[in-house]
């Protein structure tokens, strides 16, 4: 609750206060008490006092009273006057300061009895002895006047006997009340300390302890450990600052994970794309990407499928997080029949997933109940423009997959298409090349073949016709039959200039024969000896045959021209998918692709056929020439 | 008697300036077919002493065409001829059951004679 802990402090505040404010209050009062029981200490001690003079007024009077009697002397009467006067009102203001009623009486009984001492005795003895009367100095008269003294002197020491009794006790009560401060003093003095003790000690507990709790955990947290917690036992603001640390742990703790996920998936991410940068074979890609995606997202299984022209669609590669367990298929093709992923990212050309695959039905929804998956999420693979195919992750267990699964999936699937994209681009690329250099060869097939069947044959022709009139002229036209001799050799000159041109354009033996015969006629018309050795029981596909002829014919000029090599080794060998092709020759060596534009066209014919070509020219070596060319599929 | 030729090409000039050319040099040409049925077929039936087959007849392989009026007349009977230079079919010419090769421009009686291994010129002697 807000400001509880406030409330509690200012409670406990006030509850000490009060205590403590209690404790010097009775403390107050205690001083009180022993403040009047002095008092009374001290008025007892007055009063004693008060009766003294008073009874030296009386002992004025009479000692006036007889000094005067005996010496007849007027001034032995100046305290008696004094004394008389000053009497009544000494009495009166005693009796109003005593203590008690009875003490009271007891001094109005006195100033009663002096008074009758000085109506009844002093006076007329004063009198009498002024004029001088011989009773006033008689033994009766002093008599008197004494026994009424006695009295006197006896209520005096009545009067203070009580009043030294009440004194005595006011004394006793004084000590005990001063005794009775003290103790309050010191209990009140325990007290507080006690209470202050509990306080500091609610305080340590309820606060500093928390507090000092937060700190550590707070150096805990900043040393990276976001596991730790502390007990959220406090109260109010305490107990939220508890809960607050808590949450802070929590959130670091999860930002840290989640920081920890990021950077492994743009681990993965960038794992990907570097392979798709380096052009490595598609199959590659997609078995990297699948077990990316399955491992990253917490999957049991993950699937890449491609969609087939035929509405089907084909696994082409899958992962599974336990290799011991049963796996999804690779390279069945499933009818889109029923619940799947890949049904349904189909139609949405987005992203799908498929929470039960319990009541489903469909040949891969048979295919998921069987594997035990529960949940599935898939993403599609898009490739220009079109859905490519779809990639699916599995999981066996109850929870689902997090709502952010596919797009994370996404990030994956662009790089997938753009491999794809990359690897159908190349493709396109060198099936584009294949075509140029193909319809090059063709047109020079055609040339060489018009030549033939046209020019040439009518060149040959005319040259027949033309010996037909040579024939025809008699034999005494010798200038006409040497001009027509003439014509005729010159007919038969441009027939085999026409020859030449035809074999630079294209070998007949080639396209005629085949490979083999034509190498063999290379073999045969080369300066320097060639060893022909030919594995090859059939006819190859055109392009091929071309490509292999030139390359021998090339290598052989080279072998010639440049490598000055008396012998060349040609051996050739037709394998079910693929020819190899290796020229071997013992010349000079030192062949260098940059330099020789030869060998760049060699290169470019070759790989125009989806083919390799491996030059090994060491110098001093001679050169060695290795060719692959496939033979089907391109 | 007169030598009886047969010549296979698939191109109408040639063949009717080789008949006018042979039929002036003393060689009967006693057909013309410009595929190997015709030729086959022809052959058959008229018995040449000599066929002379064009290597490149089209489509069809005059190699091919030679073979099989081998097997019906006779490998010496049967005779290459082309307007390609012979080195330039080398190999084939040379794995080929016929007789010999003539270059077209070539073309003449005596040089045919000559192939055959018959003396003279219009003396018909048997291949000895």
């Amino acid at each position: 609750m807000r400001g509880g802990l406030t409330r509690r402090m200012i409670i406990a505040s006030g509850l000490l206060a009060l205590i403590i404010g209690a404790g010097f209050g009775i403390q107050l009062l205690a001083s009180d008490d022993v403040r009047e029981a002095t008092s009374l200490v001290r008025h007892s001690r007055q009063e004693l006092a008060r009766a003294d003079r008073l009874e030296n007024l009386v002992l004025d009077l009479e000692t006036g009273e007889r000094g005067f009697v005996i010496t007849r002397q007027e001034r032995f009467l100046q305290p008696w006057r004094t004394a008389r006067a000053a009497f009544p009102e000494r009495v009166r203001s005693n009796a109003r300061f005593a203590d008690s009623a009875v003490q009271a009486r007891r001094l109005r009984r006195i100033g009663r009895l002096v008074e009758s001492y000085i109506s009844d005795h002093s006076v007329p003895l004063v009198n009498a002895a002024r004029r001088g009367a011989p009773s006033a100095a008689g033994v009766v008269a002093t008599e008197e006047g004494r026994r009424r003294l006695d009295a006197i002197r006896a209520q005096f020491d009545r009067f203070r006997a009580t009043e030294r009794d009440v004194l005595n006790e006011r004394l006793d009560r004084d000590e005990a009340t001063i005794r009775r401060a003290d103790i309050v003093t010191i209990a009140g003095l325990v007290g507080s300390i006690l209470l202050i003790a509990l306080f500091a000690a609610y305080l340590s507990r309820a606060v500093v302890a928390p507090v000092r709790r937060a700190a550590g955990m707070a150096g805990r947290l900043a040393g990276g450990d976001f596991a730790v917690r502390m007990p959220e036992t406090g109260t109010a603001e305490v107990g939220e600052l508890e809960r607050a640390f808590n949450t802070m742990g929590g959130s670091l703790e999860a930002s840290r994970d989640e920081l920890r996920r990021f950077a492994q998936e743009q681990s993965a991410l960038r794992r990907v794309a570097t392979l798709v940068a380096e052009a490595s074979s598609p199959t590659e890609i997609f078995e990297t990407v699948t077990r990316e995606v399955g491992e990253l997202f917490g999957a049991d299984l993950a699937r890449m499928e491609r969609y087939e022209a035929d509405g089907t669609v084909n696994g082409v590669a899958a992962w599974s997080r336990d290799p011991d367990d049963q796996q999804l298929a690779v390279g069945e093709r499933f009818p889109l029949r029923g619940a799947s992923i890949a049904a349904l990212v189909r139609e949405r050309s987005g992203p799908a997933r498929v929470d039960s695959f319990d009541r489903a039905a469909g040949p891969i929804a048979e295919e998921a109940r069987e594997l035990g998956i529960r949940s599935s999420v898939g993403c599609p693979i898009l490739v220009g423009g079109r859905v490519w195919g779809v990639i699916a992750a599995s999981s066996k267990h109850e929870a689902p997959f997090p709502a952010d699964t596919e797009a994370r999936i996404a990030e994956f699937t662009e790089l997938v298409a753009t491999a794809i994209a990359n690897a159908e681009s190349r493709a396109e690329l060198a099936a584009s090349r294949a075509r140029v250099v193909a319809a090059s060869d063709e047109t020079r097939r055609r040339i060489e073949r018009d030549l033939h069947d046209g020019t040439q044959q009518r060149l040959v022709s005319l040259g027949l016709e033309l010996r037909s009139a040579e024939a025809m002229v008699p034999p005494e036209l010798t200038e006409l039959r040497a001009q027509l001799s003439e014509v005729a050799n010159g007919l038969a000159g441009a027939t085999e200039d026409l020859q030449e041109i035809s074999r630079g354009i294209h070998p007949p033996i080639l396209s005629r024969g085949g490979l083999a015969p034509a190498l063999k006629t290379l073999a045969r018309r080369s300066p320097i000896p060639v060893e022909l050795e030919l594995r090859s029981d059939r006819r190859l596909p055109q392009p091929v045959e071309v490509a292999a002829y030139f390359v021998v014919s090339e290598a052989l000029t080279n072998a010639v021209k440049h490598a000055h090599a008396s012998l060349v080794r040609v051996d050739l060998e037709a394998e079910d998918s693929a020819v190899r092709l290796s020229i071997r020759d013992d010349g000079v060596g030192g062949a260098d692709p940059a330099h020789g534009s030869g060998l760049v066209g060699l290169r470019d014919r070759v790989e125009a056929v989806n083919g390799t070509i491996e030059i090994s020219s060491p110098p001093g070596s001679g050169t060695t020439l290795d060719v692959e060319i496939p033979t089907e599929g391109g | 008697m007169r030598l009886r030729s047969l010549i296979v090409d698939d191109n109408g000039n040639f063949l009717a300036a080789a008949r006018n050319l042979l039929e002036r040099e003393g060689i009967e040409v006693v057909g013309g077919a410009a595929t190997g049925a015709e030729a086959l077929a022809l052959a058959q039936e008229l018995r040449p002493d000599v066929a002379l087959v064009d290597i490149d007849l089209g489509d069809e392989s005059g190699f091919d065409v030679a073979q099989r009026l081998v097997e019906t007349l006779g490998a010496e009977s049967v005779v290459l001829i082309s307007s390609y230079a012979e080195r330039d079919f080398a190999d084939l010419i040379a794995a080929s059951p016929a007789v010999g090769f003539l270059s077209k421009s070539d073309l003449s009686a005596r040089n045919i004679y000559e192939v055959l291994g018959l003396t003279g010129a219009e003396g018909s002697t048997d291949p000895g």
